[in-house]
Order: structure tokens, then C-alpha cells, then sequence
């Protein structure tokens, strides 16, 4: 006989692990897919959860006003896995933008694919302080319609320093060239010609220094590719942090703003850094964007 | 014009898995048959250091019935498509839900989760793949049954069926799983479907109380391999206890694991200890209480000096022992004084009791395991390095001191030459123990991923010099894990697998079982 832990974990719901912030869920004013009624941004309870949630309010505001449903969680995933669990099995038609530490992400993602939900991007993000380009950003992404790496990019470009920003797409590429490469001014280009089709976009580094310093094959298949315009940043607002512009670029993203078709397993944008040692405050976080 | 999947089973063309795919949903319908990006990446994402392509699936497919996974296995003979099936999935550091192989389709049971009986007076469960350690712990408290599961440290969110498989170990009395296992059912490459031991009397009803049936024990066959698909699985469960009473022994200094050991041996052998003790390293459970970047600046191990300050500043053993009793009131006052004076001798012992414990999170989450509750906090492990990467190594040591001490010193000078700390802990079997080290690493980190590699290659290849063979590895390592066991063993699994899996079709891989 199956135990009805539906009924079991609502109740456990109002024991007040989870807080829920902000005001009622509203659609998307951007192109969100027509099964989604919702948007919620949750809070793992780190102490990057308020530049993060500052980064993706600004990206609300600048998708027509959309407006995010917040949750937060108190005292740590690893301690509620029940609670995390009857949310998400409580959750429908809804686009989750989750950031939390390494250890709840960890739990979340099992969780997650527990109640099969449609993962779009996870990325992790770190600024440690083992060397000077240490500001370091790995997505694995569904697709390249769901990039947030460019849109980080761009946004950290206004800062003068150094960052990697690595996003795989697991969709094989279009097979079209007439799709546009996208890049920054002041980044060289490059394009890979080996089985997988990855894009390198690097700036104050040499090529072989950014495909080493981001685990790429750094010999023989790359051809430059020139843009003839590639996107300003020059208008683009500096964020206040870094975690801030993260928070900006996956909500963005989630939101699907800015969402171009690649024909691309994956890009890279590798920038030296121009001062000395980097000045953020070190950190590091887990970000998902996933429908259930 | 794109390809149409994320990748293909080995040797599949398009055309014939487009076929095979067309059958699966057939069978399961088409809201079980996934393929698309979004609904495999969340199979995809491991935790090792290879890169996530080596184990991406072609799709996954969700089963529930023993005849649909009959009809699945037709199909997949028909067409030559290899599975890979995983119950909760939550192999955490060894693979986690990905399939060995780029391509195999992952069979997900996880939805096939009916407890079918629990027995209070017999003790004893039998449940479906899919369901949860926490889906029955929940079951057995709603039903106030006297009776405790015993848990490994992904407790809540694994399952008994998986772990157990996988030959996985608790911290009860009931922590050796496998030895508690009693009765599975199996559907087999050629459709059969063979219930165990016991169990393959049409009115038995001591499938779940007697192990080992008559001829010989097939259980055991179907353990870390890819000899069929578990539909059924029977477990004991321990009788909740009148009294419980978990307590830490901390030692200050590593050599003293040479003393631990000794003294714990006897106790365990002579039953005054019933449970699998821990003996944890204080980086094992640093993160719990502490940030690694507090203690070391830069890249490289972490400097046995900066673990003496942190255990000091934590008010941590360097070793941290985790036991306790269980019984009546008489018992465990009797075991007690046993046990406070067997650790007594050498005045390096500091006792922890529960009450003086407090809310300590370290004692918190140990004492849950024991009891067989569910508690994730192990894995704040994570947190130690960040980054996302973590591989269990688990060699078998004797319950000797000599004995450990040698590994850990083995094992902390090929982790620090490849810049990787040492978070182990040793779970005391009765004459084993298990070695289960963490190897922590930065898996954004290209260095990091070369090294954690690089470390873990290392690991087994010097630990197997050594004579210390592993219990349980990842999916990127199976094959080199095999080796270390020899060609004999190698061949006589190839043998097994030709007979009962012609095709090669169910997990392809698993343990270093291969048809060639």
C-alpha cells in the first residue's frame, strides 16, 4: 500500500522551512513558452541570495515589468529535503530560477529529477582566490536558445576585470553558418573545426592561453572568424557585483530575453585581467533555471 | 540539418533507434520515452572528472510494471539498444544517474515505487526499485511500526533497492546491506523473470526470512553487475530498540587511529558494539563547521598544521569515533562501562555523550544515521572544496590498526602530491572496514579535473600494489577497478554475462563487465 505522502509533505510545508517573499506570480512579458504560467526565484539561503535576487529583479524590469515570485529556504536544503520535494511535486507550469550552494545543489538536482522536471541550464559560478583571472562561470545548458553566457558576458565586460565564461549546449548544433556568431568589441574570435563545433571568444590572452585555462583542445582546429559587428556592451548597465550580473543574465535568460539561435555545441568567453589582482569578493554558488 | 539526439546507443543507427524508440513508447506511452535536451540534462550532470559527453543517454524511459521492463528488454534485444537502469538514481559520487556509456538508454524505475509488504514481526521489507528510503520511513512512522531502517549517508533521498545493488553499507547493526538482503526479483535479458531463493516456491512465504533457497545463492550475482533488472527486493529491517544511545570518542592526533581500531575490534567482534562504527577525519566533516578558504589561501592540500587548527578551533577530534548501543536499559549500562573503559586506557579518549552534544551539527547528523533517520548533512561535504566535483574511493582495509593507519598515510601523500585534502573516514565492518574517501576537486576547474583525475588513477593503481582492492567505484573507473581483480575474475564475469545477456544489452559496462 502507498503511503499518501502528498498529505504527509504538505503539512511539513507549514513548518516554516521555506519562506515565500514578494508579490503573486505574474506571466512573463517577454516570449515565455505558452505551458508556463509563472516564474518563481528561489532563494537557497546563501549569502549571495540579495545580489542575486537584485540582478534578476533588474532583468524583470527591463523584460517589460515581469514580475518574479520569491522563496527562500532556511536552514539549508540538506536539512528539508521533504519540504524541497513536496514543493517541487507541488509545482505546476512554473520556470524555477534556483541559486544555492554547492552542497544543495547537489541534493536539489536529485530532487529535481526525482519529480522530472525540464532542466534548462545549471551553472556554477566562483570567484576564488587562486590566481588572478579567478571569476570563473561553467554553464551545462539544454540548448543555445537558453545561453545566459553572452548576456553575462557583456555585462562583465564593462568591468576591467578578468573572467572565463564556459557554457556547453547539449543540443546538437544547427547546421547552418548563416547563424550568427555572437561576440564582444575587443574579443577575438575563433571557431573550432573538430567534431564538436565550440566557438572561443578571448580578449587581452592569446588562444592557446584561454582553450588551456578553460580545458579546451588548444592545438590545430580553431579558424579565426572575423565579425564585422559584433554587440556593444558600451550602453550596458555596470552591475554592482558580479553575483549581481549573474543574477541578471540566468533570469534574462530564463526569462528568454536575448535568445538567438547558435549553431554551436558550446562558446567560451576568456578575458586576461587588466588591473592586478581581482578585487571582488570571493564566492561561490550553483544556479538552475528548470521547468516543472 | 541537426542531428536528431543528443547522442545513440554504441553501434545503433538512426533509423533503428527511431524504430526502437517508436516501440518504447508503445509500451510506456509517450510521456515516458524522453529524448529532448531539457528532460535528459538532468540525467547527465555527474560529478566526476571526464567530461559529460563520455556519459550522456540517448534518452531515458520510465518503467513501472514487471511486463512492460519484459517488453522493454524484447525491444532493446530486437534492436541491439543497450539500458542502463537506475531505481532513485542517487548514486551520488559514483556516477549518479548517468549511464556508463555515451549512448545507453537509461531505464528509470523511479516511478515503480509500491511497498509491497512490511512485516513488524518478522521484521522484514519487500518494495519496488522506485521507492525511497524517506517513502518508507514515512510509511513505517505513519503506521507507529517498531522498526528502524538503516541508512546510508544519502538516507532521504536514496533507496534500498539501489544502494543495496550497488552493495552500499549503513551505520546500524543492520549497516552491512547486503548481508540483511533477503529475496529479490529479477527480470532477466531474455524476459524470464526469476524470483530468488525462496521465492521461486509459487506459495512461499519465507522469501523475505530465509537467504539462501537451495543450490546456489544467485542473489549475489545480481549485485554491482549487469545480470538483470531488480523488479522486487526484500530486506530486514531491525526491531527498534528500547534504548538508544549514540555517543563521539574524539582522539587528538592521526597516529591514534592505530589505537582506535585496536580497541574497537573486540568490541565489535564480541558484539558490545553492534553498530558500523564511523572513525571520521576532521576534514571529513570540517565543512559542517568551518571554510576551507579560513585555513588555506591558495591551491595545494591543506597543511596538516591548518587541520590541527581547525579541529582546535571547532572543538573537533583529528579522529572523531561515532558508535553506539542499543538495547535494553540493563544492556546498555552494562556495554557502556564496557565500552568507556576499553577506550579509558590510554587517557587520549574524549567522550561525547548525546546530552553533552547539544545541537552540535556533527554529533546531530551521525546519531540520525545510526538510528536509521534521514539526514543529508554529510553532504555539506560538498561545500569543503565547492565546484561540484567529488569521487568516493573505497578500498577494504582489515580491522587492524597497523593496517589503517597505512592506508590513510598512503592515501594522504597521493591526494597531497596531486593537491587534493584528505577527507576519509573509516566504517568498521567486524574484521573489514571500509576506507571511504571523498576526493573533493573543483570540477570547473580544468587544473583541478586533470588532477582529481590524474589523484584518482593513482589511488587505485597503488592501493592495488598494496593488496587493497576497492568495494565499489564510479562509472568512469569501472574497468581499471576490475583489472585490479584480476583476469580470472574478468573472464568468469564475461562468461556469466555471454550466458545470461547474449546481446549485451543491460547495462553494458557495469563493474567492467563487458560481452568481449
Amino acid at each position: 500500500m502507498e503511503v499518501d505522502r502528498r498529505t504527509l509533505m504538505k503539512g511539513a510545508l507549514a513548518g516554516g522551512a521555506l519562506l515565500a517573499l514578494g508579490v503573486p506570480a505574474r506571466t512573463f512579458a517577454a516570449s515565455p513558452p505558452s505551458s508556463l504560467k509563472s516564474c518563481l526565484l528561489f532563494l537557497g539561503g546563501t549569502l549571495v541570495d540579495d545580489a542575486f535576487e537584485r540582478g534578476a529583479s533588474a532583468a524583470c524590469a527591463e523584460a517589460g515589468g515581469a514580475e518574479l515570485r520569491r522563496m527562500k529556504l532556511q536552514g539549508g536544503l540538506c536539512a528539508h529535503p521533504d519540504h524541497m520535494l513536496a514543493l517541487l511535486e507541488a509545482s505546476r507550469d512554473v520556470r524555477w530560477i534556483s541559486v544555492m550552494d554547492d552542497a544543495d545543489a547537489a541534493i536539489f538536482q536529485e530532487l529535481a529529477r526525482t519529480t522530472g522536471v525540464r532542466l534548462l541550464s545549471r551553472g556554477s559560478h566562483s570567484c576564488t582566490e587562486d590566481g588572478a583571472r579567478s571569476l570563473r562561470h561553467v554553464w551545462l545548458s539544454a540548448s543555445a536558445s537558453h545561453s545566459a553566457g553572452e548576456l553575462l558576458a557583456a555585462r562583465l565586460h564593462a568591468e576591467p576585470d578578468g573572467f572565463s565564461i564556459t557554457e556547453r549546449f547539449l543540443e546538437p548544433p544547427a547546421n547552418d553558418d548563416s547563424l550568427e556568431m555572437v561576440s564582444l568589441p575587443g574579443f577575438a574570435s575563433y571557431r573550432s573545426a573538430g567534431p564538436e563545433r565550440l566557438d572561443m571568444h578571448c580578449s587581452g590572452i592569446t588562444l592557446a592561453e584561454a582553450c588551456a585555462f578553460v580545458g579546451w583542445p588548444t592545438s590545430g582546429v580553431w579558424s579565426p572568424v572575423v565579425l564585422t559587428s559584433p554587440k556593444g556592451s558600451a550602453d550596458t548597465p555596470h552591475p554592482e557585483s558580479w553575483v549581481e550580473a549573474v543574477g541578471h543574465a540566468v533570469t534574462a535568460a530564463a526569462l528568454g530575453t536575448g535568445q538567438v539561435a547558435r549553431s554551436t555545441s558550446g562558446h567560451a568567453f576568456v578575458r586576461g585581467s587588466f588591473g592586478s589582482a581581482p578585487i571582488r569578493p570571493a564566492g561561490r554558488f550553483v544556479s538552475f533555471v528548470m521547468d516543472r | 540539418m541537426a542531428e536528431k539526439y543528443l547522442a545513440l546507443p554504441k553501434g545503433v543507427s538512426e533509423k533503428s533507434f527511431d524504430a526502437a524508440l517508436n516501440e518504447f513508447r508503445g509500451v510506456l506511452g509517450e510521456a515516458s520515452v524522453l529524448t529532448s535536451a531539457q528532460d535528459l540534462a538532468p540525467y547527465i550532470k555527474t560529478m566526476m572528472p571526464v567530461p559529460d559527453s563520455e556519459h550522456t543517454p540517448s534518452a531515458a524511459i520510465l518503467a513501472t510494471t514487471v511486463e512492460q521492463i519484459q517488453k522493454i528488454v524484447a525491444i532493446c534485444n530486437k534492436y541491439k539498444v543497450p539500458i542502463w537502469t537506475i531505481s532513485t538514481g542517487k548514486n551520488l559520487g559514483y556516477g549518479s544517474a548517468a549511464p556508463a556509456e555515451r549512448g545507453q538508454v537509461v531505464l528509470d524505475l523511479k516511478r515503480m515505487n509500491r511497498i509491497l509488504e512490511v512485516d513488524a514481526d518478522l521484521c522484514y521489507a519487500l518494495v519496488e526499485p522506485g521507492v525511497s528510503y524517506q517513502q518508507l520511513y514515512d510509511y513505517i512512522q505513519e503506521r507507529k511500526l517498531p522498526l528502524w531502517l538503516s541508512v546510508p549517508a544519502p538516507s532521504a533521498i536514496a533507496g534500498p533497492t539501489g544502494n543495496t545493488l550497488d552493495r552500499g553499507v549503513g551505520y546500524t547493526p543492520y549497516g552491512e546491506h547486503f548481508l540483511n538482503a533477503c529475496g529479490m526479483e529479477v527480470v532477466l535479458a531474455d524476459g524470464q523473470v526469476l524470483r530468488t531463493a525462496m521465492g521461486s516456491l509459487p506459495k512461499s512465504n519465507t522469501w523475505q526470512v530465509f537467504k539462501w533457497g537451495y543450490g546456489p545463492y544467485l542473489d549475489g550475482i545480481f549485485t554491482q553487475s549487469n545480470y538483470g533488472i531488480v523488479t522486487k527486493f526484500g530486506f530486514w529491517l531491525q526491531p527498534a530498540p528500547p534504548v538508544y544511545k549514540p555517543f563521539q570518542v574524539k582522539f587528538p592526533d592521526e597516529a591514534d587511529i592505530v589505537e582506535i581500531v585496536e580497541t574497537i575490534r573486540p568490541l565489535r567482534l564480541g558484539g558490545v558494539i553492534p553498530n558500523s562504527v564511523v572513525i571520521a577525519h576532521a576534514l571529513y566533516e570540517a565543512a559542517l563547521k568551518a571554510k576551507r578558504s579560513d585555513y588555506v589561501p591558495g591551491p595545494g592540500a591543506i597543511p596538516d598544521e591548518a587541520v590541527r587548527r581547525l579541529a582546535n578551533d571547532h572543538d573537533m577530534g583529528i579522529w572523531n569515533v561515532y558508535a553506539a548501543l542499543y538495547g535494553t536499559a540493563e544492556q546498555v549500562e552494562v556495554n557502556w562501562k564496557i565500552v568507556t573503559a576499553a577506550f579509558g586506557n590510554s587517557g587520549k579518549a574524549k567522550f561525547v555523550t548525546e546530552e553533552e552534544a547539544g545541537d552540535d551539527p556533527q554529533f546531530g547528523y551521525r546519531a540520525a544515521l545510526m538510528r536509521g533517520g534521514m539526514d543529508l548533512r554529510e553532504f555539506a561535504l560538498y561545500n569543503w572544496r565547492g565546484g561540484g566535483g567529488s569521487l568516493w574511493f573505497a578500498p577494504v582495509s582489515q580491522a587492524r590498526g597497523s593496517e589503517t593507519l597505512k592506508q590513510m598515510a598512503l592515501a594522504k601523500q597521493i591526494l597531497a602530491k596531486h593537491g587534493l585534502d584528505y577527507t576519509g573516514e573509516f566504517i568498521v565492518g567486524m574484521r573489514d572496514m571500509h576506507h571511504i574517501l571523498d576526493m573533493l576537486y573543483d570540477r570547473t576547474n580544468p587544473e583541478q579535473v586533470k588532477a582529481a583525475y590524474a589523484c584518482f588513477d593513482e589511488l587505485i593503481t597503488r592501493f592495488a600494489a598494496e593488496g587493497y582492492g576497492s568495494y565499489r567505484t564510479n562509472t568512469a573507473f569501472m574497468d581499471k577497478v576490475a583489472d585490479t581483480f584480476g583476469p580470472v575474475q574478468r573472464s568468469i564475469n564475461r562468461t556469466l554475462k555471454k550466458a545470461l545477456d547474449p546481446n549485451g544489452i543491460l547495462a553494458p559496462g557495469k563493474s567492467g563487465i563487458h560481452l568481449e
